[in-house]
């Protein structure tokens, strides 16, 4: 593997402090190199490895000429909001539904020129948990900001629409978005990704929210397109008092995921509810990390994780709540439950508490076997196939977690996009 | 037995005892009836020791100062609380604890300890007395126990423990006829000249079945009236706000 | 004594030192000690091979940093790798022999050695430091064609079933602890149970650290032939030192075709002082293997003592229908420290495994679970069920769980629970009104939260262990 970081670095030279960082994140991304087994948190998704094995010259995405991107990849029959992103690079947005005057938008790349308000962002330059983040830091030039006012709320969702084109083909696209909610504000937000030709790309993307009081963010991943690509997402999460931190992940499509969440609830009756699907086949590699640190009383989280496991491929889950010493009356909870259904696949997991406050009620539970026998007879004895059995069980059991979206028009388009993709799997 | 002078209770800053009085001789059986919220439970709370409350005023028992003792001494000293709910505490054995709690309360009174065969004698004859099952003793502590078998196994403790000053906190409360009437069995075969009752409740029910020898009507955390047992009967007709407007 | 040391003695009531000559390798960790341990033993040229081998890639080792609990950097120099009481250097033929101090020794903890005086069925082997002092019911065990042995004796008398299966569970250079064993260990117990014999009492060891500045590196081998049966209990106790002292010791179990092996241990080694001063580091590597076809390996653990535990008692499922099952207690108070669990490793068909654990946390102790259950490719049918549950007591202590669960078989099935918890003021408060002080409560509550484990253990042990629960727990509430 040859990144070729200086040419990158010569043909983006901007703010002196922000050169530094990318020098100095891509030296720390250049000792430890793409993460590995070794490494705990990496444990069951093998960067290194998959990267090797996948990519023969992979190279860093340093912008392109092209704006114009497939119209006929947009959502139909769905009110919304835009934001496109193409290869990672802010397009443009649309706010058509909301009063435009109480949403401040800009792209990454004006902020990163801009030293007043690059200052504002540059702390989230100096996360150096992996390896990945230290790359990300390196080559970033653009991505989204978006400010909501206090009081607000969307009348209709926002969609962010990740499209990549050809011009991505075997590169690293890195980029960062960054959303704050001010106070009793709400947002509904879908990620939706997209790609055309099939092209293989690795997208590594750093996500940064912050909820202020009394505010809430309902965010939708929607990876359902079976595509070529490989992602890395991280998101991190500041939670104040009251405020509402709701996550459902759609993991169905692209060849690998690892998308990582962590969520911190900083002060008094936060909550976090992260639920989510996977639906694998082929040799699909999905994996889903949260980190829910409880950092004050009265915080409230819970995640429910349902996986199906096909062909070859391989699901995990590794889930963890963090309750710190001050965190009285935390209420945690964890649940995963997976179905292996052929001989090749494998699912992990690892749900972990990691408890320092006394008056806590913390559980959690996971499960992976196969279908009940018993339940596919019953289908059977009134007339199924066992392949219908099966199909309808595995869809029932998936179909419990879409069914806690609260969004109820988010709820119609995942449940179709849901269906398409179940329809086109063997069970 | 037990005299309590201007009683103040108050939780989180709210009163819920105010200035009450009650006096118990050996032997009496005293009936507390009251609305939900007069305070009926906080008064079993206060006078088994519960933390939380803010007190004032003062309880005598015996001739000692009943608030200055730990939970553990009152309960030694023969101050029995049957609970309104009873607690479930996982993988303890009833029996066990049960062994466990009299022969502390033996020791306390200068009693030889019982061992486990004279402890299973006893066991035994007085659940045979009561008509309640005995399996119910080697079961987890509480553990899944149907709201009647829960308030007979506080009976059959209580019938154990054979403790000076009885309360009964709503220990009618979701019981059937059948239920009612074995609790109430134990209360009366327990009545003694030296033993006294103070029954909480909320309905008449019960003192059909237990004859009090006064009936006190706690209204907003003070005693509003008092009479003998026909007072009860008046209670279930009129309803509490006719006495509180009589007053 | 000072009244500071009647404290202490109250703490812990094993803590007090035997005063008594004993012989030691010189201080350090060298080629020359590891033929010092061999020479000293009388060892065949084979065995000190063998522990050649193991030291000379301990060099290559690094000591594991994964774990939770961190300690400070171990000077493996400035040990002392062997210390035996002078009087038993020529292991004693007979209990006659055995020096009246060390019987005294083991009386005071409750152990006795003369047969008059029969723990109710029990054989006894009795490890002091380095050796083995005195091994009871060897006649009649003999009768049956068990050998119930120290495993230096067996490394003489018994080569082909020691040369056959030491290190068949446990690779030599497994890690760096085991391989440290395997280099310098010094004592421990052999069993070996013929073909279709059901030992006909529990085997017992009981493990005395009372020298200073001294690790204890035993090595423990259990093989149950076919069809056989044995129920084995290890306790453990050393004397208050200001200092840590480094307890490393491996077991390993062999369970063949219908075999069943149930090994149990109370631990309770110096758990260090109120402030965290002193105490054993029990780093222990605990595996059984269960090769035979419908054999099944039992472990179960009552960890009170140690300043820091950090252990794993593993099943390795290699016979189909084989069953592997983990029950323990890990209670920490002050400011111990364990991290500990299993490892279930599903290689068979049919294969059962089974995870009870009950972690208790007090004062400003850390307590962790860390288990893996794997089920590999060819394990049809594997079934396996874990429940966790942490009771926290106090606002300066941890409770941390992390499982590790692996899946790569469709017929398997895997279920896992787990909960963190304290105990309530209402459950506390009815105690204390049925005449039950904070401390009996306690204790009653905290033993009911732990039934499922000891009711695993041998009736006997099974009342040491509740009535320990309680003492660790002391003080924890105010």
């Amino acid at each position: 593997m040859n990144l070729k970081f200086e040419e990158f670095q010569k043909s983006n030279l901007g703010l002196k402090e922000l050169d530094n960082i990318r020098i100095k994140s891509f030296k720390k991304f250049e000792i430890q190199g793409f993460p590995t087994k070794k490494q705990e948190h990496w444990k069951y998704t093998d960067l290194k490895n998959i990267i090797t094995n996948n990519f023969q010259n992979l190279q860093i995405f340093n912008g392109s000429k092209n704006l114009v991107y497939n119209n006929k990849l947009i959502i139909k029959n769905f009110e919304h909001n835009k934001i496109i992103l193409l290869n990672g690079s802010f397009i443009e947005s649309s706010f058509i539904y909301e009063d435009e005057k109480k949403i401040i938008i800009k792209s990454l790349k004006s902020i990163l020129e801009n030293k007043n308000d690059f200052n504002k962002i540059k702390e989230y330059f100096d996360d150096d948990q992996n390896s990945m983040l230290s790359l990300n830091h390196a080559l970033t030039n653009d991505g989204v900001v978006l400010d909501i006012e206090n009081n607000y709320s969307f009348n209709k969702p926002l969609v962010v629409y990740n499209f990549f084109d050809k011009t991505a083909e075997n590169k690293i696209i890195n980029n960062k978005i960054f959303i704050s909610l001010g106070d009793k504000s709400n947002l509904c937000m879908i990620d939706f990704y997209r790609c055309e030709n099939n092209i293989k790309y690795f997208n590594n993307t750093i996500h940064n929210y912050t909820i202020k009081k009394n505010a809430t963010l309902k965010k939708y991943n929607i990876n359902d397109s079976l595509d070529n690509s490989y992602n890395y997402n991280s998101v991190k999460i500041k939670s104040y008092s009251n405020s509402v931190f709701e996550n459902f992940l759609l993991s169905l499509g692209p060849n690998l995921i690892k998308n990582e969440i962590h969520c911190n609830l900083l002060e008094n009756y936060s909550s976090c509810f992260i639920n989510g699907i996977m639906l694998l086949d082929g040799s699909q590699h999905h994996e889903l990390k949260t980190n829910v640190n409880h950092k004050y009383e009265n915080c409230k989280s819970s995640q429910l994780i349902k996986s199906v496991l096909l062909d070859k491929s391989n699901g995990t889950y590794q889930g963890k709540i963090y309750v710190d010493k001050k965190a009285q009356k935390t209420n945690g909870y964890q649940l995963s439950k997976a179905l292996i259904l052929s001989e090749n696949s494998a699912f992990n997991s690892k749900p972990e508490l990691e408890i320092y406050a006394d008056d806590v009620k913390c559980s959690h539970g996971s499960t992976t076997g196969n279908i009940d026998e018993n339940s596919i007879f019953y289908l059977m004895s009134r007339g199924l196939t066992k392949d219908q059995a099966n199909k309808m069980i595995v869809e029932g059991f998936l179909n419990e977690v879409i069914e806690t979206i609260t969004d109820p028009n988010v709820k119609i388009l995942i449940s179709s996009l849901f269906n398409e993709r179940i329809n086109k799997v063997n069970v | 037995m037990l005299d309590i002078k201007n009683l103040n209770a108050s939780i989180e800053g709210k009163k819920i005892l105010k200035n009450f009085n009650l006096n118990i001789k050996p032997g009496e059986v005293h009936a507390i009836m009251g609305p939900n919220g007069s305070g009926k439970s906080t008064l079993a709370n206060v006078l088994s020791g519960r933390k939380g409350y803010e007190i004032e005023g003062t309880v005598y028992y015996e001739g000692k100062n009943l608030l200055e003792i730990p939970i553990e001494e009152r309960a030694q000293k023969g101050i029995f609380l049957a609970f309104q709910y009873p607690i479930e505490i996982p993988g303890v054995n009833t029996n066990n604890f049960l062994k466990t709690s009299l022969n502390t309360i033996r020791k306390f009174r200068g009693l030889k300890e019982l061992d486990s065969l004279d402890f299973l004698k006893l066991v035994k004859e007085k659940s045979k007395k009561l008509k309640i099952e005995e399996k119910i003793l080697s079961r987890q502590l509480n553990v899944g126990f149907s709201g009647g078998e829960k308030k007979k196994n506080e009976i059959l403790q209580m019938s154990i423990l054979e403790p000076k000053l009885v309360i009964l906190d709503e220990t009618d409360s979701g019981l059937d006829i059948d239920a009612l009437r074995i609790v109430s069995e134990g209360v009366n075969s327990l009545r003694d000249k030296n033993r006294s009752f103070l029954i909480i409740t909320h309905y008449q029910r019960l003192l059909n079945y237990i004859k009090p020898d006064f009936v006190h009507v706690l209204v907003n955390g003070k005693i509003v009236k008092t009479g003998f047992s026909d007072l009860a009967q008046e209670l279930e007709k009129d309803g509490y706000e006719g006495v509180s407007i009589a007053k | 004594m000072k009244q500071q040391e009647i404290e202490k003695a109250k703490e812990y009531k094993y803590g007090f030192t035997t005063d008594i000559e004993s012989i030691r390798a010189p201080k350090g960790l060298n080629e020359d000690v590891v033929r010092f341990i061999s020479n000293i033993k009388k060892e065949p040229e084979w065995m000190l091979k063998w522990r050649l081998k193991a030291f000379s890639r301990l060099k290559n080792l690094k000591e594991p940093d994964w774990q939770k609990p961190k300690f400070p950097k171990i000077d493996y120099q400035d040990l002392y790798y062997y210390s035996a009481p002078k009087s038993v250097t020529d292991t004693p033929k007979s209990l006659d022999e055995v020096d009246p101090k060390l019987i005294e020794t083991y009386k005071k903890l409750g152990i006795p050695l003369q047969e008059q005086k029969k723990l109710s069925g029990i054989a006894v082997d009795a490890v002091f430091d380095s050796v083995s002092v005195a091994t009871t019911f060897k006649g009649e065990l003999t009768k049956k064609g068990i050998i119930f042995c120290p495993i230096s004796e067996a490394i003489r008398n018994h080569p082909d079933l020691v040369k056959k299966y030491l290190g068949s569970v446990i690779p030599i250079t497994d890690h760096y602890f085991a391989t440290l064993n395997s280099a310098v260990f010094t004592d421990g117990s052999f069993v070996y149970i013929p073909e279709g014999v059901r030992c006909p009492m529990e085997l017992s060891t009981y493990f005395r650290i009372n020298a200073s500045e001294t690790g204890q590196f035993e090595r423990t081998l259990i093989i149950a032939d076919k069809g056989s049966y044995v129920s084995y209990l290890e306790g453990c106790t050393a004397p208050m030192r200001d200092e840590n002292q480094l307890h490393a010791a491996n077991v390993e179990l062999v369970a063949l075709d219908d075999a069943e092996i149930k090994y149990s241990t109370v631990q309770n080694w110096y758990p260090g002082d109120k402030d965290g001063k002193g105490g054993i580091y029990n780093f222990v590597t605990k595996r059984g293997a269960c090769r035979g076809k419908n054999s099944k390996i039992s472990w179960t653990q009552v960890e009170t003592g140690s300043a820091i535990t950090w252990k794993y008692p593993s099943c390795i499922l290699q016979g189909d229908n084989s069953v592997g099952e983990f029950y323990s207690i890990a209670i920490t108070n002050n400011h111990q420290k364990a991290d500990t669990g299993t490892k279930m490793i599903h290689l068979g068909k049919n294969t059962k495994s089974k995870i009870i654990s009950k972690g208790i946390s007090a004062g400003f102790a850390d307590n962790t679970y860390r288990g893996l259950v794997k089920i590999t490719s060819k394990a049809n049918n594997a079934r396996n069920y874990t429940q966790c549950d942490s009771l926290l007591m106090g606002n300066e202590c941890g409770a941390h769980t992390i499982p590790y669960i692996e899946n790569k078989n469709s017929t398997a099935n895997i279920e896992h629970e787990a909960t963190t918890s304290k105990i309530s003021d209402e459950q506390l408060f009815y105690c204390n009104q049925r005449g039950l002080n904070q401390e009996e409560a306690v204790s009653l509550i905290v033993n009911g939260f732990c039934k499922e484990v000891l009711q695993q253990l041998p009736m006997e042990f099974a009342v040491e262990a509740q009535k320990l629960v309680g003492i660790s727990l002391e003080g924890s509430v105010g």
